[in-house]
């Protein structure tokens, strides 16, 4: 059964699984909790997203062109399969709440007299917009705005070169180690961890023997740009990435060449526009899809308002004083988003191997 | 009030928009999936839009972290 | 067919031309013609206690001279309007009370603050300039003798905008070299690191032939608090800009050894390394300085023919470079000022010795052994090789 009614390549799912992972990383720097050694906070996020990653290909390389709800099923049996599979979709739920609230603080914070209103229920209009015109079309999108982005960013190092301070980066490892491993696990945790989604989209890949492959690939691209794009705003801020709300915002202001190149800093909020909304609404497709196919429905559009809706009374309620979503980010999510990041996929791989589900031969191709 | 008439006249359109195509092609599974989901939305927005305040999400998970976040020496 | 699509087509311009509506704006839109440029901010002390008096340096659209109007006197481009409040936002938004259009930040270019303030503590009015997002991270920081306000209302020629020729001030400084500047995001690097002491460029008012002007020729250094503690002159600044690799250009004049007469050499370039060492587990600094300049003048008529000449000059330049970093050196840990970061060169070079130095630091580095070594080199003479009194031993 797909409902999704549309499938993308190899490629294009490069493409999507890098903009998701680009998506909000842009403006809150990743790890920069770590200070100096934001860089070193990146690499070992990046390493620990690999082990994610190597997670869920060995449970897609199991169960080739099967999608997260229907290898709960086969693993856990009908009934505490779905069970499992509506704990996910309501935590796919709570996380696109959470991203439509992020997105709309961002631009609060300049924007001071709109109301909190406005920045929720425009993104969420297009969003619905486009989660209803399906997965091919937000594809075929992440790989334009994932161009654009490239290019622009190539831009943006040019014009920061001369601001550019390598010594910030020193000292090596002077902060205590819990600090240093907090700061991986929030890396690890957004967005690699967020990565747990494409679970739900396996079954809509042209070729499923290429699926982890390319998911590889695309993570091993994000978390090389994501590590220069930390040096980079690290050595052009040095400690001023600590007290910054937005520290890539920061670093972009300080650019001013002659005069003439000022004030670039909006190249970065249209940029995480155009990213934050892939990010968002595939969050948000993937909820509505898999609550389609649990309720075993003919089509997944019509679910898309309702859904929406409940979306944004919950990104209403998360919270109202901005602190807690610095707090959510750096302390609270890095935590529980480990259950669905990796406790519950590992038990499920786990329990697969033991009860031998799926195709056994697909598990040395992919895994 | 006039916030409330705003949200009831916002799912009538979500209604309005949804509703006959699926009675049309008597997708009844659909159209009770889709009444399932749009009516605690909807009775939300309403307690939401009439000014009621409600317990946020963030702070409490925040409040069920702390003893963690404490013994791990976060905060 | 080409009916409805012609139809289709109409319908989706019309669609593109409604869209235009919705593109002038949102509920932040203010007008070009409902703001008041702001470009200089001046913070000073008021004799109310815990209120400051902000001065704001707003661009008078009515009066900015064009080519055509210029020369005839009158108003002046610029307006400056004081007010007072218990912060720095609260006096700006006060402003209010006396302009017609609400202030616009994101031009302002320099914030000067009264000695007075200074000397009491610049720590509780810099918070704003870094949490407001129309103040930009490049905004030039600065300290005036006497009161901030005298110094934005000092009409200025060649720019008839002071804060714009203050900022030019600044950035024509690297020919001279002999003051430091600061924008907000180096001072919050400063201040942030905990062992680097804040500086910042002090601005007077002069008086040059008559005319009232505005000069740059200090350099103000702060403790961690942002107190102003001192002030470093035009040598001794130079001396602080080689060790932190500032120096672009600027005359080093220099005295032969006789003591007769002298060369004037313009630097061209300048490098520096700072190296953090133990030695014998006494922390010890090594500064390398290498530059090269040009022989842009000289009153001595020796024959420059021979290279020994140009060693010579060389020798002496060195000796100069070394003096005017000996000066900055004595000056800042007399004054217990680490202005040079060696602080933060141990913090990052050796991080776990710096953990026992760090809380002592300020008393280790007013007795920090710091061995300045200096390599220059004078390239070039000019369109003539020797002076024209030179007599050639032909």
């Amino acid at each position: 059964m797909k409902l999704g009614n549309q499938t993308i390549s190899s490629n294009q799912l490069f493409y999507l699984m890098c903009t998701f992972l680009l998506g909000s990383s842009v403006v809150f720097l990743p790890g920069v909790r770590a200070g100096s050694n934001a860089w070193l906070a990146v690499l070992l996020g990046a390493l620990e997203g690999f082990v994610f990653l190597a997670i869920y290909n060995g449970l897609v390389g199991q169960h080739p062109g099967k999608n997260l709800i229907e290898i709960n099923d086969l693993v856990f049996g009908p009934f505490l399969g779905k069970a499992l599979s509506w704990v996910y979709l309501i935590y796919f739920l709570y996380v696109s709440a959470q991203l439509l609230r992020t997105f709309a603080a961002f631009f609060a914070i300049i924007m001071t007299s709109t109301p909190l209103m406005v920045f929720l229920i425009t993104p969420l209009f297009v969003s619905s917009f486009a989660v209803r015109s399906g997965l091919e079309v937000l594809a075929k999108y992440s790989q334009i705005v994932f161009t654009t982005v490239i290019t622009l960013f190539c831009f943006d190092f040019v014009l920061l070169a001369k601001e550019l301070d390598l010594s910030n980066l020193l000292p090596f490892m002077d902060i205590p180690i819990s600090k240093l491993l907090l700061a991986t696990q929030s890396v690890a945790a957004l967005p690699f961890g967020e990565v747990v989604v494409f679970l739900v989209l396996t079954n809509l890949i042209h070729n499923p023997s290429d699926t982890g492959r390319f998911m590889k690939k695309a993570l091993l691209f994000s978390s090389i740009f994501l590590l220069l794009y930390t040096v980079r705003t690290t050595a052009v801020l040095g400690t001023y990435s600590t007290i910054s709300t937005y520290p890539a915002f920061s670093a972009l202001r300080v650019i001013n060449i002659g005069e003439v190149f000022t004030r670039l800093e909006i190249v970065l909020a249209i940029v995480f526009l155009a990213l934050g909304f892939v990010k968002g609404s595939l969050f948000y497709y993937c909820t509505v899809l898999g609550v389609a196919q649990l309720l075993k429905m003919r089509s997944y559009t019509p679910l898309v308002l309702p859904i929406g809706a409940l979306l944004l009374n919950i990104s209403i309620l998360l919270f109202d004083e901005y602190i807690f979503d610095i707090i959510d980010a750096s302390m609270l999510f890095p935590f529980y988003s480990l259950v669905f990041a990796l406790f519950l996929p590992l038990l499920t791989l786990i329990v697969a191997k033991i009860r031998k589900t799926g195709n056994q031969q697909g598990d040395s191709a992919n895994a | 009030m006039l916030n409330v008439l705003l949200v009831v006249m916002a799912y009538t359109l979500i209604c309005l928009y949804e509703v006959p195509g699926l009675i049309r092609e008597k997708s009844w599974r659909d159209f009770a999936s889709f009444t399932a989901f749009l009516l605690p939305a909807l009775i939300l927005s309403i307690i939401l839009a009439a000014g009621v305040k409600l317990p946020l999400i963030t702070p409490a998970i925040y409040k069920a972290f702390t003893p963690l976040l404490t013994w791990l020496g976060i905060i | 067919m080409f009916k409805v699509t012609s139809g289709y087509k109409i319908a989706a311009l019309f669609l593109l031309i409604l869209q235009l509506l919705f593109t002038t704006g949102c509920w932040d839109r203010v007008d070009l013609n409902n703001r008041a440029i702001v470009v200089g901010l001046g913070i000073d002390s008021s004799p109310y206690k815990d209120k400051i008096l902000v001065s704001t340096q707003i661009i008078d659209p009515t009066n900015v001279k064009t080519p055509q109007t210029a020369g005839g006197g009158g108003a002046e481009s610029f307006w400056i309007v004081t007010s007072e409040g218990r912060s720095v936002f609260e006096a700006i938004r006060t402003t209010t009370h006396v302009s017609s259009r609400k202030l616009f930040l994101p031009h302002n270019q320099v914030i000067i603050f009264g000695e007075d303030l200074a000397q009491e503590g610049l720590k509780g009015h810099l918070d704003m300039l870094m949490r407001d997002y129309e103040f930009r991270e490049t905004n030039w920081i600065l300290v005036s003798e006497g009161k901030a306000q005298d110094i934005l209302a000092t009409k200025t020629r060649i720019s008839s905008i002071p804060a714009f020729f203050i900022r030019d001030l600044i950035t024509e400084r690297i020919y001279h070299s002999q003051v430091a500047a600061i924008n907000i995001k180096d001072l919050v690097l400063r201040i942030t690191s905990k062992s680097t002491a804040p500086i910042a460029s002090l601005i007077h008012v002069e008086d040059n032939s008559g005319e009232k002007v505005l000069k740059l020729s200090y350099t103000a250094v702060f403790d961690h608090d942002l107190k102003m503690v001192g002030r470093l002159n035009d040598r001794e600044s130079r001396g602080l800009l080689w060790v932190l690799g500032e120096v672009k250009s600027g005359i080093i004049v220099v005295t032969n050894p006789t003591g007769t007469c002298n060369y004037s050499l313009e630097i061209l370039a300048a490098k520096r390394k700072i190296v953090p060492e133990f030695k014998d587990g006494t922390p010890t600094i090594t500064v390398r300085i290498e530059a090269s300049s040009n022989l842009g003048e000289t009153s001595c008529s020796e024959d420059l023919d021979r290279p020994e000449m140009w060693k010579l000059m060389a020798s002496l330049q060195n000796e100069a470079i070394r003096g005017e970093v000996e000066a900055a050196l004595a000056k800042a840990q007399e004054l217990k000022a680490d202005v040079f970061g060696f602080g933060e060169a141990f913090h990052q070079k050796h991080p776990k010795m710096w953990r026992e130095m760090e809380s002592s630091w300020q008393e280790i580095f007013s007795s920090l052994e710091v061995d300045i070594v200096v390599e220059s080199l004078v390239r070039r003479p000019g369109l003539i090789l020797s002076n024209v009194y030179t007599e050639k031993g032909d």
